[in-house]
């Protein structure tokens, strides 16, 4: 009964607050070139973050100990990278979010396009909040997986570890799992850059 | 966004679907941000309907949960079996995130694409661009099948998949879907398999290629390979449909009707619960017939696919149950609506007949009776059993016998026909007619290819050849008739050398003997000796 009290009402506050979310797109648009342009910006932006973590939750919590089942369709990976980027709603004085060339990533490959967005957006979400000057996405072909990365210029792991609530890891965990091809199942891979940053990887089989 | 417009996009005339009407305006809005201002609204399955009657649409935005009893994959197979929709239409289904599981896996049928809630304006063009860029890469190889060129689509298709691009999964499910078409199922099987190599487990791929097996006649390896695709994927409704088709040609009914039921119970559809109906009908289970055709029959009332049809079978069902009166009220609902089809007309006549006997108004029985015995000279088989039921009744046995013989001689080929025939005699206490009736075409048709294999002996090959031809077109699917059809066609080839039109006759004989007798020693000669002429022939022409 609790359960489903709980479920009914998260329901209810995703449906208000993508309506809410559309409704500040839409002023957000209007305002463009006008003076209120920055604020209904970032009015946009935080609604459709608090709009994302909201299906994030909702998402895990519906897995339950039965975990996700992935929609297993064929996608392009690259096309899939810049939707997503399109897709992203940030507030304005943000850092830049770029695609890198995916020149190593194969034509299709089989993924849950709906569950991987999440993952991916959850990563974004939190490497924007590290990032000095950048976020770069990107997909390539490893040992038999498509990866797909998000790299950001910050301090790098350690100092991001402590400022998680981590919901956004518990949800890449989840979903990386819901993706398998006969004995292999996705994970998540979390590394420091070369260069400084640090990069989240999604690895799906 | 939505400052530069897809020229493409923008001229899409919409409908959107959805019972709430917050949502409407939110999915306007989106379109409207895309430059798409032809938009039509619909609040429910049935505007919807109405709406895709009157005008055809470009794009099709619906949400799955529509609120009344229809949901948006209901009315999307709706849609689709009437021809509502253009060949291009897009269709994308807009669903919650918890109910996206259950929808995307649960038929085969499938919408264009998905849309969960929430989505942007942006996701929805990016999805829109994505449909456009597929649709052009695959235009070529679907013109050619629209226009009936399969072998066309087939290389059309080949090419697209060997150059390994992104749409290499979409032309090798169509280029599949072609060769089944052609009735080349080994190669079917082929592409289905490559798929899978590509990527085990494919929902889609397992269920082509077990419909695949089940089309080359390998009944056994299908059946256990949609056995195991619903275990895997137990809301595929295709799969089921496929195993029941498995089991009603094996002759399995009460498997037939569980598999029915399930996906009737999966995606329920007035065509599914149709199904499980005249399942229930053939298998005797005559409660779950009636409460199958009470259900099509209650949701088609007001919807433009009811059928008088069901009415009928309902209608029979009540009489055979001793519900005279129910039946009656059934009839009455639709016989003035459907006036002018004839097979109905007679049936109901049939079955009023059958009414008034049991509520005894003999004088209306008569008259009904006679009523029915003029309509159905132009009647269907179906009629023809729902007449001579009514003559049975009336003590009009030879009238009644006469009846079903006669259906029978017409559609002896036709298994449920026939076995409907025999239950009509069975019941009507003359089940010693049954064996008679059938038995006595099989025989005819059994003499003419002996007379046929005796004229090959004789050397009048032509004649012999006249003859089996017609025992063939007579019993298709009969072992012995088919050997001696390949036999005396294969005579011919040896010695008259190859004749393309015997020769495309011979294929045919031997790929339904393969179907019917695979592996049978003397098929497995034949087929060897057929390939060695073939073989010689083009030597010969060769040198």
């Amino acid at each position: 009964m609790r359960d489903a009290l709980v479920a009914t009402v998260v329901h209810d506050l995703k449906n208000g607050l993508t309506a809410l979310t559309s409704c500040a797109g839409d002023i957000a648009e209007r305002s463009i070139g006008s003076a209120l342009e920055s604020d209904t910006a970032r009015l946009h932006a935080a609604t459709a973050a608090l709009s994302q973590r909201l299906v994030a939750f909702l998402t895990l919590y519906r897995s339950g100990n039965a975990g996700l089942a992935a929609q297993l369709r064929d996608n392009t990976p690259e096309d899939f990278l810049h939707e997503l980027a399109a897709g992203l709603v940030l507030p304005p004085e943000t850092v830049s979010v770029k695609t890198a060339a995916c020149a190593e990533a194969p034509p299709f490959w089989f993924f849950d396009d709906y569950l991987t967005r999440l993952a991916l957006e959850a990563a974004v979400n939190n490497a924007l909040r590290f990032a000095k000057s950048e976020v770069v996405l990107g997909c390539a072909l490893r040992d038999g997986y498509l990866v797909f990365a998000v790299a950001d210029d910050g301090p790098g792991l350690g100092a991001q570890a402590q400022a998680s609530t981590g919901l956004g890891t518990a949800l890449c965990q989840t979903i990386a799992k819901a993706h398998t091809n006969g004995e292999r199942a996705g994970k998540v891979v979390l590394r420091n850059r070369a260069g400084g940053g640090a990069q989240f990887e999604l690895w799906l089989p | 966004m939505a400052t530069i417009q897809n020229s493409r996009i923008s001229k899409l005339k919409a409908l959107l679907i959805d019972d709430m009407s917050g949502m409407r305006a939110n999915l306007r809005a989106q379109l409207q941000q895309l430059g798409v201002h032809d938009v039509v609204q619909a609040a429910s399955a049935t505007d919807a309907l109405k709406t895709m009657v009157r005008q055809p649409f470009d794009l099709v935005l619906c949400d799955y949960n529509l609120g009344g009893d229809t949901n948006g994959q209901q009315l999307l197979e709706h849609a689709r079996t009437r021809k509502l929709l253009l060949p291009v239409t897009i269709w994308f289904m807009v669903t919650a995130e918890s109910s996206y599981n259950y929808v995307a896996t649960a038929s085969d049928f499938a919408p264009d694409d998905y849309l969960i809630k929430p989505f942007t304006a942006a996701n929805l063009e990016s999805r829109l661009m994505r449909h456009f860029e597929r649709q052009d890469a695959l235009e070529p190889a679907l013109k050619r099948m629209a226009a009936g060129d399969m072998e066309g689509a087939v290389a059309q298709f080949s090419k697209l998949a060997d150059a390994g691009s992104k749409f290499t999964m979409d032309a090798l499910r169509q280029k599949a879907r072609c060769l089944s078409a052609l009735g080349r199922h080994e190669e079917a099987k082929a592409v289905y398999a490559q798929a899978l190599s590509i990527r085990q487990g494919l929902p889609w791929a397992e269920l082509g290629f077990a419909r695949a097996l089940r089309d080359a006649g390998d009944i056994e390896k299908a059946r256990s390979a949609a056995a195991s695709i619903v275990m895997a994927n137990p809301s595929l409704v295709g799969a089921y449909e496929l195993l029941a088709e498995i089991h009603q040609a094996r002759g399995e009914e009460r498997q037939t009707l569980e598999a029915l039921r399930k996906a009737e119970s999966i995606v329920p559809s007035a065509a599914r619960t149709r199904a499980l109906g005249a399942a229930a009908m053939r298998a005797g289970d005559v409660e779950l017939a009636k409460t199958s055709y009470a259900k099509v029959v209650a949701a088609t009332r007001n919807s433009v696919t009811k059928s008088p049809y069901d009415s009928a079978a309902l209608a029979q069902i009540y009489v055979d149950t001793g519900e005279a009166q129910q039946a009656l009220e059934v009839l009455k609902l639709v016989q003035r609506e459907f006036g002018d089809e004839t097979g109905f007309q007679a049936i109901a006549a049939a079955v009023q007949a059958r009414a008034y006997v049991e509520t005894g108004d003999d004088d209306a029985a008569g008259e009904a009776l006679e009523r029915a015995l003029k309509l159905v000279e132009n009647a269907d088989p179906a009629a023809s059993l729902a007449v001579s039921k009514a003559c049975f009744a009336l003590g009009r046995g030879e009238e009644g016998e006469r009846i079903v013989i006669n259906a029978v001689r017409a559609n002896h080929e036709d298994a449920h026909m026939v076995a409907a025939a025999k239950r009509v005699l069975k019941e009507a206490g003359r089940e010693e007619l049954t064996s008679r009736l059938v038995d006595e075409q099989v025989q005819e048709m059994l003499g003419m290819t002996e007379r046929a294999l005796a004229l090959a002996k004789k050397a009048r090959l032509p004649e012999a050849q006249a003859m089996i031809a017609e025992a063939v077109a007579g019993l298709p699917n009969n072992v012995g008739v088919l050997v001696a059809a390949a036999q005396i066609n294969l005579l011919f080839l040896s010695q008259q050398g190859l004749d393309a039109e015997v020769a495309t006759r011979v294929r045919e004989y031997l790929a339904t003997l393969d179907r019917l007798a695979q592996g049978t020693e003397r098929v497995v000669k034949m087929g060897k000796f057929f390939r060695e002429l073939l073989l010689k022939a083009r030597a010969e022409a060769a040198a």
